[in-house]
């Protein structure tokens, strides 16, 4: 159990980034982005004693996390008992916060905030620099299909982030 | 300010090593939201219990009433026996879901006994599972006996082939909707199912505990 849990936690702290970019994106109140991140956490943990090696770490904790976000997203439910991650020492920082955050930054994830979730998790692992492969596999959209709806996110996107340039 | 995609994408990709030197999860962290989330999923099977619990004191009061005022002008003892059979069955059924609530109330949750506390959970649960369907079916008897005990009567009033129709040939197909519904499987109730649930995450949880 305890090796299980070194091996887990070591793991998870070294693609650590990727939760908080989820919960940045998918939440917007700082409570909300409390709970997605502990749902996540308990939702890998859950599933990694029948995590097989074949695919990458990264490959299934983006599924994992971006699964655990648009349900959660999706579902109304009364909030279960959380441990405080102040108390914890984990803070979860607005993107703007980020000591290399400029305005530019700032602009994107107000912009992403517009998508839908699933738009919202293609963008993210496009940005991310995931390969087609890698956004097939996770989003269980066929290769020729991630393409295609990368290109509509994409101008969705862009078409967002002319208003607010213009609006700059 | 750049408002491109791909100029914002190269900013995105500045950002993303700041992510990563973020805060870490330890692993007593991991193993306290473990606990935590436990502590939800017992603390919601325990009020479904108690509200059922509720219920089925409510059903228990009104079949007593129906007995002790002779609500259906029972000339004979024998008659009284479906009534009684559903009021214990009531009672016993809510006696087992406050003995589980208290089971469930009496259980530690800390660190040390995390995977004990699961299991007396589990087993508490499920006891209760299997004693909730035999309460089930002697309740559902005894209720499908009742019309009988309302046939003397009927009798004495419509004569033997009226009273008959009145009360077996409803019964009848009464029984055949509810075999029928039974095999469909239209008798999984919402709140059995959401035990099962509750159970197969204790059930989950105390794995993740127990594997080596």
């Amino acid at each position: 159990m305890a090796l299980l849990e070194a091996e887990f936690t070591d793991l998870l702290n070294q693609h650590i980034g990727l939760i908080y970019k989820v919960c940045n994106i998918y939440c917007a109140d700082k409570e909300d982005r409390r709970d997605l991140f502990q749902e996540i956490v308990l939702q890998l943990w859950k599933g990694y004693a029948g995590f097989k090696q074949e695919a990458r770490f990264s490959t299934w904790m983006y599924r994992v996390a971006l699964n655990t976000a648009i349900s959660n997203y999706r579902r109304v439910r009364s909030r279960p008992r959380r441990v405080s991650l102040e108390d914890a020492g984990i803070d979860i920082p607005d993107p703007g916060a980020l000591p290399t955050a400029n305005e530019s930054v700032k602009l994107l994830y107000q912009a992403i905030a517009q998508l839908t979730p699933v738009e919202k998790a293609m963008i993210l692992l496009h940005l991310d620099g995931c390969t087609y492969q890698e956004m097939a596999a996770i989003t269980g959209i066929s290769n020729n299909n991630v393409g295609v709806k990368l290109n509509r996110i994409k101008s969705k996107l862009e078409k967002i982030l002319a208003v607010y340039g213009n609006n700059i | 300010m750049a408002t491109t995609f791909e100029a914002l994408q190269a900013a995105w990709q500045t950002c993303d090593q700041q992510w990563q030197t973020q805060k870490k999860v330890s692993e007593r962290l991991i193993r306290s939201m473990i606990r935590e989330r436990s502590v939800t999923t017992l603390a919601a099977m325990g009020r479904q219990n108690l509200l059922l619990a509720g219920l089925f004191l409510l059903y228990t009061a009104f079949f007593i009433a129906c007995i002790v005022g002779n609500a259906f002008d029972y000339t004979a003892v024998v008659f009284f026996i479906p009534l009684s059979v559903q009021a214990v069955a009531c009672l016993v059924g809510a006696l087992l879901l406050l003995s589980v609530y208290q089971r469930i109330k009496n259980i530690s949750l800390a660190n040390e006994s995390l995977a004990g506390g699961l299991r007396q959970a589990i087993d508490a649960n499920e006891r209760h599972l299997k004693m909730s369907h035999k309460i089930w079916w002697c309740y559902f008897m005894a209720g499908a006996a009742f019309p009988f005990t309302c046939l003397p009567a009927a009798i004495a009033k419509r004569g033997t082939a009226e009273a008959l129709g009145y009360l077996v040939i409803p019964l009848v197909i009464i029984l055949g909707m509810v075999l029928l519904a039974k095999k469909m499987g239209w008798f999984k109730s919402s709140k059995q199912e959401s035990l099962k649930r509750h159970l197969a995450e204790l059930e989950s949880h105390l794995a993740e505990l127990e594997a080596a």
